[in-house]
């Protein structure tokens, strides 16, 4: 995983971008692809369509880079436009369903909290967590994705949301209460 | 009781997320919700991402990165010790400036040459035609004329009728 630049770092590297530099851009794009793809395939469980959100998330950073002004704020800006571009685009995708592919994509919502995860040992552990999760508000789970995911702090998540954040802090605390209530069974994940 | 997060005066926060992981949770979360966050942890990090992923997306969006400016020109500025200087014609030929101003100032001294040759209130001949209206010109005329300016200056004549009206009282000889 790349590590996440510190702040006068990350500035440096956007200015450089802004100016035309590659390698700036590259780095930011190393930096960040793995992250935006994680969060916007936890929100919707469809690989090719992360990717393809992801890919546009970075083709609009590049085409505004030049014009961000938000010292300091950039991730929650780059995860806001990614969260945006796939609110947009299930929007679309519902706009254009047939009931069938309604049934798909009640699938897809799903199948948004159980990713695919080949390498986890213990199938029942990860069947479990993903039930429990699944269960948690969508509120809620947006939380969960964005600090674990995105890897957000809880500051962030909280400009991001545009909540207070002593909001966002109780929606973590019960959010994790609630998976730990219903997972309560599962002795052996805890 | 336990006290929610948003209420402990001494949680840990503001911190950005760590460079290989999300921000440590507050201090006051207890240690099952921390377990259960430890677990989201390793679940998260687990997620499988395709081959080449960062470099697709670096192939669709270098292109659209912003061209780099070329370097800004030096502006060329006069050096102090120069800047008195006075304007040069911009020949590589001094002779041919120094030419063009003798001729200026030459063209310049015949003209005034001639005009100070004039004797003072000359005036120009008159052409043919205004000679012929000029010695039309009955003597009583000037008098007429004299007569409508002071009319037009006072505001005192408002139409034609007027005119004639007041060129008839003032000059009755005349066969208006």
């Amino acid at each position: 995983m790349s590590r996440t630049p510190d702040k006068e770092t990350l500035q440096a590297t956007l200015r450089r971008a802004a100016e035309g530099d590659e390698h700036a851009w590259s780095v930011i794009v190393f930096t960040y692809s793995r992250r935006v793809f994680g969060l916007i395939r936890a929100q919707c469980g469809d690989a090719d369509l992360a990717e393809e959100i992801t890919q546009s998330t970075f083709c609009t950073i590049v085409s505004k880079i030049d014009s961000y002004t938000e010292l300091g704020r950039f991730e929650p800006w780059l995860f806001r436009i990614a969260m945006n571009r796939l609110r947009d685009e299930m929007r679309r995708r519902r706009r254009q369903a047939t009931p069938v592919e309604d049934e798909a994509l009640a699938g897809l919502a799903g199948a948004a909290a159980a990713p695919n995860r080949p390498d986890m040992g213990d199938a029942g552990q990860v069947q479990a967590l993903n039930r429990a999760l699944a269960q948690l508000s969508e509120a809620d789970q947006r939380i969960i994705h964005l600090r674990h995911f995105a890897q957000l702090s809880f500051r962030q998540i909280a400009e991001l949301l545009e909540q207070p954040l002593g909001t966002v802090l109780a929606r973590q605390h019960r959010a994790l209460r609630k998976l730990r209530d219903l997972m309560g069974g599962d002795n052996d994940l805890l | 009781m336990t006290r929610r997060p948003d209420q402990s005066p001494n949680r840990h926060l503001g911190g950005e997320a760590g460079p290989t992981g999300p921000e440590p949770l507050p201090a006051d979360f207890e240690l099952p919700l921390r377990e259960i966050d430890a677990r989201l942890r390793e679940y998260a990090e687990e997620v499988a991402v395709p081959d080449g992923l960062a470099e697709r997306v670096l192939t669709a969006s270098t292109a659209l990165l912003p061209k780099p400016q070329p370097a800004p020109r030096r502006r060329q500025t006069v050096e102090p010790a120069r800047a008195w200087r006075p304007w040069r014609l911009p020949s590589r030929r001094p002779w041919r400036g120094h030419l063009a101003m003798a001729a200026s100032l030459g063209l310049a001294f015949v003209v005034a040459a001639v005009y100070l040759s004039r004797p003072a209130g000359a005036v120009e001949p008159p052409s043919g035609l205004e000679t012929a209206l000029a010695a039309d010109i009955e003597w009583p005329l000037e008098q007429v004329d004299r007569e409508l300016s002071y009319l037009l200056e006072t505001g005192a004549l408002y139409s034609e009728d007027d005119v004639t009206g007041e060129i008839w009282d003032l000059f009755p000889e005349l066969d208006l």
